[in-house]
């Protein structure tokens, strides 16, 4: 088994926080989201996107309200809940922890 | 040529070709059996129908109402491999084949999904993950008629040119096809083939592209300030107070900059085109890069745009003749069957191709002001013309036949007006429709333009030219030669009475004005001319004066 196919499995685990961590910053459009993915490790696309989210919301993280737009049918603008504010700060320091762990166990990299 | 299906996304029609079609009918087929079971499985699909209709229409343009199966293929490949999420695809293989190969599927699966960033060693590795469920699906027998069927679909369209077949995929591809037919779960296969496309076609996500447009949410004026503090990531407040600060500096003319960077910017719409409105990381090394990468492509394209230019009015122009032919065709539908139909406009303001490329629609706010500046101008040399005609039966010394009556004469002016400014109309129409604010007060706007032009430029005319003033007054001598004729003629009426002194009024005005320059020749005055006109009986004193305001 390739090493990158490992790294994407860490990077599918942590997706949920890093787009919790995305909403957080502003409320936003998904094409905004993946703008902002765009690029950086965990680059994603819609067909990935759109359940996770619709999952997330399932699971009262996050919840969106329709925008108008100009042209076209309204637009979901998401944002966080206060259960997924508290979430991505249990994450966030659960991320921490382990990194400090890591960084502890055995002779520096 | 190519068959083209019409399709709706998220209740908007758009045009695919045949091949094309058959590759998203196939997407969707799949994304809609890995949802199944999901809650929100309805809502999923409408917002990843929406995603793609927001991305086809990247694609098309006024001069450009088809996607093409290769753009439609780029699209696919964006949107990567729908997740049913981990579970769910694993409970779907696993009613069809072993529980613990089923689980070997949907990891790899969702490994290779995630290497999106175009890595082939990924592709290849999730391509045999496949292949090996698929032998443990066939020997499961796992493949119902259904999946059967999609899967069949899924490989015709990725085989002829469909979706995921660079030519580059090679043996991942294969594999993964294969894994698709007997394995059976259209799911495994689909995250296979997406894969492969990906390693074949290099990185997909869009990169990052940041874009000067209008931002209508939250602007207070037309979005300028809004647009620009998104470009510039900086603060609205700051972008504003800049603006008004300047509009103080340059004691107004500022205001004149804003307006024509409101026409000339086009709006963000899409969700897309808001994303690229706000961009992303924003660098002094991107600055240059993207400069030089303009430049480049500026001088690449110069030759290419103008090509282009040329081919996008004959588009407009064949366009038109048949949206024209189309119209008389309902008519005439409409008559045989009693209950005409609307007549669908292909860009008219209601579906409008809002999604002209980010230069046409820069193109198109500096090609209106030109051909609104050509259309008053038009109009003007009309206007004398016709006035000439009507009060000295001749245009540039050339009299009017006698066997040729005047109202003929004038209808003749009209058709010939009518046709000189039908492209012009035609070109401003194209201008309207290619940008996305084509709407009713933009209209007006326009209008209003028109009349200022019209009287900017009569007035210029009349303070440079002594000809102009001269058949100013001309006309103002015609018109009471008119005014005089007619009351002899007619019983003087109050209705009529008030039409003369309507008819009159203009007449009156512009001999007042024109009587500035001309007084020491003889005084005539307004209240007089139109006593003589309406034979004094009928205009009290208090209409006179008002007359005398004009001088």
């Amino acid at each position: 088994m390739a090493a990158n196919e490992k790294f994407g499995g860490i990077r599918k685990g942590l997706l949920e926080f890093v787009i919790l961590k995305v909403i957080d910053a502003d409320k936003v459009y998904v094409a905004d989201m993946l703008k902002k993915l765009a690029g950086t490790e965990f680059a994603t696309q819609e067909g990935t996107l759109y359940p996770l989210l619709s999952r997330m919301r399932r699971d009262g993280l996050v919840d969106y309200e329709w925008k108008e737009s100009e042209a076209g049918p309204p637009r979901k603008y998401y944002e966080l809940t206060p259960s997924g504010r508290t979430q991505l700060a249990e994450l966030a320091d659960y991320w921490h922890v382990i990194n400090k762990t890591i960084e502890e166990l055995g002779p520096k990299i | 040529m190519r068959t083209v299906i019409t399709i709706s996304l998220n209740s908007k029609a758009y045009q695919l070709e045949a091949v094309g079609y058959e590759a998203l009918r196939a997407y969707l087929q799949v994304a809609e059996q890995r949802l199944a079971g999901n809650p929100d499985q309805r809502e999923i699909l409408a917002d990843l129908e929406q995603a793609i209709a927001d991305k086809c229409g990247r694609y098309l343009g006024p001069y450009k109402n088809v996607v093409t199966s290769e753009e439609i293929n780029e699209v696919l490949r964006e949107m990567g491999p729908v997740e049913g999420g981990a579970e769910e695809g694993a409970r779907q293989a696993a009613g069809g084949g072993g529980v613990g190969d089923a689980k070997g599927v949907g990891a790899g699966a969702s490994g290779g999904g995630f290497d999106a960033a175009g890595n082939a060693h990924g592709a290849d590795a999730a391509g045999a993950d496949a292949g090996a469920a698929n032998s443990a699906g066939s020997g499961g027998g796992a493949s119902g008629p259904d999946y059967f069927g999609t899967a069949g679909d899924w490989n015709t369209s990725g085989t002829s040119g469909g979706y995921g077949a660079a030519a580059g995929a090679g043996a991942a591809g294969e594999t993964n096809s294969g894994g698709t037919n007997t394995g059976g779960t259209a799911g495994t296969g689909a995250s296979g083939n997406a894969n492969s496309g990906t390693g074949a076609g290099g990185p997909t996500p869009g990169e990052p592209l940041r874009r000067l447009y209008l931002i209508r949410e939250g602007a207070m004026v037309g979005g300028v300030c809004k647009g620009l503090a998104a470009y510039l990531n900086i603060d609205v407040s700051i972008v504003r107070l800049l603006f008004v600060v300047l509009v103080v500096l340059t004691g107004g003319v500022w205001i004149l900059v804003y307006i024509v960077m409101m026409f000339v910017i086009p709006y963000a719409q899409t969700s897309e085109q808001h994303a690229a409105a706000h961009g992303w990381r924003f660098n002094a090394e991107e600055l240059v890069n993207r400069a030089k990468a303009h430049y480049a492509e500026f001088r690449g394209s110069q030759k290419m745009q103008r090509r282009q230019w040329k081919e996008q009015r004959r588009m407009w122009k064949f366009q038109h003749k048949q949206w024209q032919e189309q119209q008389r065709a309902w008519e005439r539908w409409g008559s045989a069957q009693g209950a005409p139909p609307p007549p669908p406009p292909p860009w008219g303001p209601g579906q409008q191709p809002a999604n002209a490329s980010y230069s046409s629609q820069v193109l198109h706010g500096i090609v209106r002001p030109i051909t609104e500046l050509l259309g008053a101008l038009l109009f003007i040399a009309f206007m004398i013309l016709l006035v000439s005609l009507v009060t000295r039966h001749r245009i540039f010394g050339w009299w009017l036949p006698h066997d040729i009556p005047l109202w003929l004469g004038v209808v003749i002016l009209v058709v010939l007006y009518r046709a000189v400014a039908a492209p012009l109309r035609q070109a401003r129409y194209s201008a309207y429709y290619g940008t996305p604010f084509a709407h009713g007060w933009v209209a007006l706007w326009g209008t209003v333009v028109w009349l200022g032009l019209v009287a900017f430029l009569s007035w210029l005319a009349w303070q440079h030219w002594p000809d102009v003033q001269e058949f100013l007054q001309d006309m103002a001598d015609g018109w009471r030669r008119l005014m005089q004729q007619r009351p002899d003629t007619s019983p003087a009426g109050p209705e009529r009475t008030a039409v003369y002194y309507l008819a009159a009024l203009p007449s009156c005005a512009l001999h007042s004005w024109t009587g500035r320059k001309v007084q020491s020749h003889g005084e005539v005055d307004g209240a007089d001319m139109l006593g003589e006109a309406t034979d004094g009986d009928v205009v009290d004193p208090g209409r006179g004066d008002l007359l005398h305001g004009f001088e």
